[in-house]
């Protein structure tokens, strides 16, 4: 239950309430999240005024602000097609207004379209205070014991890179079962990552060789002790099959 | 903490508690437009609103979030153009095009729809279809199939640009451009601004039959008499009332699927300042009884009580709480102190006979109806022979047998169930409460509540959804106990959990079909056994069961001399496991049916090499023959025979192919490839069905029309109009009679104290029933008014009564006199021989004339991932004479698009403790705007003659053929035999890679 509710003029500000120790305090976003009743009493830190929700692009990257909404980024052209298109499959229109980048990779489960697309093209969280630059895949990793008063500024991405998404799901806008996402650097270096049973979606390939992407993505799903409603063979083989679709596309395109 | 909103343009200040969300804030604060869909993940979207211009859901931010920001709710939008001396501006375009269009049906999520459209066209006033079906796609409507809402908004936009649109009437009197026999070609558009796939049209086809010709007021696309209501968000709903001192009520759950409560103490629970009331199964009277609303005796087991000390399933009940807040009822669920011994438990029907099963029933209370036999966990058993079976199988050339599956399902209305109880002022119970069945549910709980019937008061409200999960007295017990407790109002309402852990649902079916058949394609015998997945009570077990043998196994009777006699056997067994009861759901069993039938017959045509649709309809049912159940089975009650008049099948499949262009594609290997990309495969699909038309000499509906001063009339009927335009086509067929405008009949639907009494809505009987009962009404009422009319023009010339004619309001002789139906009620009521002019009457049908229809679907497969996409339905109807095209399209669509569901997606599953593995509307997807495929209704009148206008029913016929239809869609793409729906991408891949491909499990040929 939400027990006090701050909503800061500066970071400065933020970061304060953020460092409080007497009861846990939570950055708020969009709320989507937040806002749902729990037992547990905590404060939240509205983070509305703080400016932190600019898409820019410049010599280091592409700068996603954390408190960006799902619905900005569909709509951002500076962004890659595929990029908008797994953040516009990330949850319906009406969330799309208010949830936030930052608020859905620290709340993703397995299937996030958006948080796979992000693992792919190698997506890196600025955190304050301090701005020290946490890997993504590293961050869902360790996301459960990760001590509070930190805040999300903002996600970078690199550019010039190429990322295509591909999915299976029950019907055109369902969660998907299996989602892929492979970005791919004129370097010849292939990002591979796959959304589907589990906590997080995962990483399963960063290097130079294709066929290796495949086989990690048909062996992502190998030792499945998740709780899925498909057979491990099934998982196994659709996502050897999409990653091999994305890469046959990454060429042509 | 304090607040600032600018609320429809008026800056407010409200106190609120940080943990507030927007939802709550506005309901409190009399928004009531703003719907709670019982969802925890927003992802229903009733409850939008716009902030700042932007559609956002209320119930997933914090009310603290939107201090200082601009807030619109439905109910700063237009009003109703007369406010007596007041006038206003009327409705917004927005809120006129929802009515003209037909776009609400529940109207629950209308204004949240509304909203969404108008944040759409204040950013782009000439949208293009697409952008539309995105706006709306955060609203989630059970009831439309989304495409009357699109169509709205796309008039909505063209009126706010200035455009000139035809008007619905336009397009029904100017029916031309609709050529049945032409189909449309794909990407072919008819839009209002040309872009678009959408027709502007919002009549369906119509192949009219021509009695209905001179009439004004059956057969029209009226809009629906409560459309201004609902655009507006009044507050038309259960929950839309405050009431002094109104408690919350919650309900703890049984964390165990089968278990003795061997102790519990509430002690701290009732000790928590704020609790007003905690009941355990030691504090209420111990009454058996059954959940299902149906009309008395019950035709099920009476094995449920409002608390017990054994529980059945996850989610069943074990102790009611009423408390001054939902905060503080939730913390005493959790202070009390529950001892569960646990037992083993049957979460596979299959399990639930075998020798050695855990007894779920052995409760010496128990109440066993016709075969249920609570020793073998057996909540029902049925076995119809008709005919020779066995020598039809020796008949047969070939032999097929199949096994097939279907699951559980939601009917996921998107109003929870919810129920208000208070004590009124004599005394008595008032239960206000979103049930499909006011008057069964008096009668049911008073027992439960000790209280004889004349002491409770059943009030039905505006619903919002039921699709039969209402049609279950399941949620009044719970506040009417803790009103006898308390003494206080109580609100208990389901969230989304809830409805998934503790409603109902559509039985789970395990089928096998035997089926013979001659070379020739003569069907000599056809069998069904279903093993039916009752859960934990057998609320509907048989009745749901029988349903699927009634209809199903109806439809193939055979030819020649099997034509003359059919042979055809079902036999089922309906058993309990310690899974959430199934119950009633929209289709009642049949769509259960189809799913077997009608896979099973595409496999045999394709088996024999013969043409699926020659092979359909050289075995149905035709006109003038008797309905094979009618001499065997009838719900529970005495059969009788009954000849089916009117069968529209063949012309519904005829119309269906010419719209979909069946000729061009099915069996056509070009048309089935996808152009650069050789993983796709497209395929087309039919199945032919036919339901029922309420339940002969059982369903019965009553009507009363009272006559005003101005000559209008008010109509009360016990019907429940939960979504479907009962009320609208109750009253034009009524109207009909007493040849006035729809605007003239006011009507008032239920309330168990004034209106005359009605089994209420499901087994599709409304408008044949209560129709029929409304119709006869006005026939007395008219009577009256011809007399009084004769009476009047006497005074200068002799008139018969019989042949005065009533139209455009009055009563006109041959002669050509005439007086004004104002005249004659002024007349009646104040002047001669005064009189008030009313009548009431009652309607029970000794035949239930069944529609038909023809479903098609056309669907993309990937063959690698298995994935299907879902392109197009097509749906050619015979439902007797249309009372009201719009309202009946509506319909159609919307039980199209759920059964699209139970075709791909939807599916309720359990771990292996009997936990739901799904319990919100994300991991059950039900269909979006954004992501339907095309739908397109047509509607092929035939003249019913057991009914006054003609008429059958719409209402559940579209569950039936969608599953079957894209299942054998999916065949003919890529020759996958998928058994059990949904079909799923893992189904259809395992259908692929599987080594029988015939989809039979044994074949026997002669």
């Amino acid at each position: 239950m939400i027990v006090q509710y701050y909503r800061p003029e500066s970071m400065d500000e933020a970061l304060e309430l953020l460092a409080r120790k007497d009861l846990p305090v939570y950055p708020l976003g969009g709320g989507s999240v937040l806002s749902q009743p729990t037992a547990k009493r905590y404060a939240v830190v509205d983070l509305q005024r703080l400016e932190l929700d600019q898409i820019v692009q410049d010599a280091k990257g592409l700068h996603l602000g954390a408190t960006a909404t799902l619905q900005a980024l569909v709509d951002s052209a500076s962004l890659y097609p595929a990029l908008r298109n797994a953040a516009k499959r990330e949850t319906n229109f009406n969330l799309r207004q208010t949830a936030t980048l930052a608020g859905t990779i620290v709340s993703a489960s397995g299937r996030s379209p958006l948080v796979t697309a992000l693992l792919a093209l190698d997506a890196k969280l600025v955190w304050l205070p301090g701005e020290a630059e946490i890997p993504l895949g590293e961050f869902l990793a360790t996301r459960e014991a990760r001590a509070g008063g930190l805040l999300i500024r903002e996600v970078r991405l690199p550019v010039g890179s190429y990322l295509g998404f591909a999915e299976v799901a029950r019907t055109p806008a369902d969660v998907p079962i299996i989602c892929a996402a492979v970005a791919t650097w004129a370097d010849g270096r292939i990002r591979a990552a796959l959304g589907g049973p589990g906590s997080a979606p995962r990483l399963i390939s960063d290097g130079l060789n294709s066929e290796e992407a495949e086989d990690a993505a048909y062996n992502a799903y190998s030792h499945l002790s998740l709780s899925s409603n498909e057979s491990k063979n099934y998982l196994q083989n659709t996502s050897r099959l999409l990653v091999r679709r994305l890469l046959a596309e990454s060429k042509s395109g | 903490m304090k607040i600032m909103l600018h609320v429809n343009g008026v800056a407010k200040e409200f106190e609120i508690a940080p943990k507030d969300t927007l939802l709550h804030l506005l309901r409190r604060e009399g928004y009531f437009g703003a719907k709670f869909g019982g969802c925890r993940n927003g992802e229903c979207g009733a409850c939008a609103v716009l902030l700042d211009g932007r559609v956002v859901n209320s119930c997933a931010m914090l009310a603290a979030q939107a201090d200082g920001h601009r807030i619109e709710t439905i109910e700063g939008m237009g009003e109703h153009p007369e406010q007596g001396w007041k006038k206003t501006s009327g409705l917004h375009p927005i809120q006129q095009a929802f009515v003209e269009s037909g776009a609400i049906q529940c109207g629950y999520c209308t204004p949240a729809m509304i909203l969404a459209a108008k944040s759409l066209l204040e950013k782009d006033p000439d949208p293009t279809e697409d952008q539309v079906r995105e706006a709306l796609a955060g609203v989630l409507c059970r009831c439309s199939g989304y495409l009357k809402p699109i169509q709205a908004v796309m008039r909505a936009a063209a009126v706010m640009r200035g455009e000139v649109i035809p008007s619905v009437a336009d397009e029904y009197n100017n029916p031309s451009d609709w050529v049945l026999d032409t189909p449309i070609a794909d990407g072919e558009t008819e839009g209002l601004s040309g872009d678009t796939l959408l027709a502007s049209k919002i009549m369906p086809k119509i192949q009219v039959t021509p009695k209905t010709e001179t009439w004004s007021q059956v057969g029209k696309p009226e809009p629906k008499v409560d459309a201004v209501k609902l655009v507006q968000g009044k507050p038309a709903f259960t929950a839309d009332i405050e009431l002094r001192g109104m408690l919350i009520a919650k309900v703890l759950h049984s964390p165990v699927a089968h278990a003795i409560i061997r102790s519990i103490d509430a002690s701290k629970a009732r000790a928590l300042p704020g609790v007003a009331a905690v009941l355990t199964w030691e504090d209420i009277p111990r009454v058996v009884y059954s959940t299902a609303g149906q009309s008395d005796p019950i035709p099920g087991p009476l094995d449920s009580f409002s608390l017990d000390y054994k529980v059945r399933f996850v989610g069943d009940r074990v102790a009611f709480v009423a408390a001054e807040t939902e905060e503080i009822a939730n913390q005493a669920l959790a202070l009390i102190d529950v001892e569960y011994e646990e037992l083993p438990a049957i979460l596979d029907s299959t399990e639930a006979m075998r020798a050695g099963a855990v007894r779920i029933h052995d409760e010496p209370e128990y109440v066993d109806f016709a075969e249920s036999d609570p020793k073998k966990n057996l909540a029902a058993h049925l076995r119809i022979d008709i005919g020779d079976v066995e020598q039809g199988f020796l008949d047969a050339d070939v032999i097929y047998e199949g096994d097939y599956e279907v699951p559980k399902v939601q009917q996921a209305h998107i109003e929870p169930h919810v129920v208000v109880t208070y004590w009124d002022e004599d005394d008595r119970l008032v239960i206000r409460t979103s049930t499909q069945v006011p008057f069964h549910a008096r009668r049911i709980l008073a027992p439960v509540l000790n209280l004889p019937v004349k002491r409770i008061r059943v009030i039905k409200p505006r619903i919002g959804g039921g699709f039969g999960g209402k049609q279950e007295v399941m949620i009044e017990d719970v506040a009417g106990h803790l009103t006898i407790a308390t003494g206080r109002p109580v609100l208990y309402e389901y969230d989304r959990e809830e409805e998934f852990i503790a409603a109902r649902s559509r039985h789970a079916m395990k089928i096998h079909m035997k089926t013979g058949v001659k070379r020739d394609g003569t069907i000599t015998a056809n069998e069904m056994y279903a093993l039916s997945d009752t859960g934990a009570y057998g609320c509907h077990a048989l009745t749901v069961t029988g349903n699927t043998g009634h209809k199903a196994m109806a439809l193939y009777v055979g030819d020649g001399q099997y034509r003359l006699s059919p042979n055809i056997r079902f036999y089922a067994d309906v058993v309990y496991t310690n899974t959430p009861p199934a119950g009633a759901f929209r289709g009642y069993g049949v769509p259960q049916g189809f799913w077997p039938v009608e896979r099973h017959m595409e496999k045999i045509a394709r088996d024999l090499g013969l043409d699926p649709i020659d092979f359909r309809l050289k075995n149905a049912l035709r006109s003038g023959e008797y309905h094979p159940f009618s001499k065997s089975w009838s719900e529970g009650r005495e059969p009788r025979p009954e000849i089916v008049h009117t069968v529209g099948l063949e012309q519904c499949i005829q119309q269906g192919k010419a719209v979909i262009g069946w000729d061009d594609k099915y069996g056509n290997a070009e048309w089935r490839k996808v152009p650069g990309k050789p993983h796709l495969r497209r395929g087309i699909g039919i199945a032919a069905v036919m339901q029922g038309t309420a339940i002969p000499y059982l369903d019965m509906g009553g009507a009363s029309i009272k006559m005003n001063d101005d000559g209008s009339f008010n109509l009360l009927v016990g019907a429940t109009d939960l979504g479907t335009g009962s009320d609208t086509v109750l009253a034009q067929m009524a109207a009909e009679v007493l040849g006035v405008p729809l605007d003239d009949m006011i009507v008032f639907s239920s309330d168990t104290d004034f209106t005359p009494f009605d089994v209420g809505a499901y087994a599709s009987s409304t408008t044949y029933i209560s129709g029929t009962a409304a119709i006869h009404a006005a026939q007395k009422v008219a009577d009256r008014i011809r007399d009084r009319a004769a009476r009047m023009l006497n005074e200068s010339g002799d008139v018969d009564p019989a042949s005065i004619r009533l139209m455009d309001k009055k009563a006109i002789a041959p002669d050509g006199r005439s007086v004004t139906l104002e005249e004659i009620a002024r007349n009646a009521l104040h002047q001669t021989g005064q009189e008030q002019i009313m009548a009431v009457a009652s309607y029970v049908s000794p035949s239930s004339p069944p529609p038909f229809a023809a479903q098609f679907a056309e669907v993309t497969v990937d063959i690698e991932t298995g994935q299907v996409v879902v392109e197009r339905l097509v749906m050619a109807v015979d439902s007797g004479v249309i009372v009201n095209p719009v309202t009946a399209s509506g319909q159609i669509e919307g039980g199209m698009t759920q059964a699209l569901g139970y075709a791909v997606c939807e599916e309720m599953r359990y771990d292996d403790k009997g936990r739901a593995m799904e319990r919100d509307l994300v991991d059950y997807h039900i269909f979006r705007a954004d992501e339907m495929p095309r739908l397109e209704t047509i509607f092929v009148e035939t003249f019913e003659p057991s009914h006054p206008f003609g008429i059958k029913a719409v209402a559940e016929i579209p569950m039936d053929g969608v599953a079957p239809a894209v299942g054998n869609a999916i065949l003919d793409a890529c020759g996958a035999q998928v058994d059990q729906n949904p079909a799923t991408p893992e189904r259809i891949w395992q259908a692929l890679q599987a080594e029988n491909q015939s989809g039979f499990t044994h074949v026997i040929r002669r």
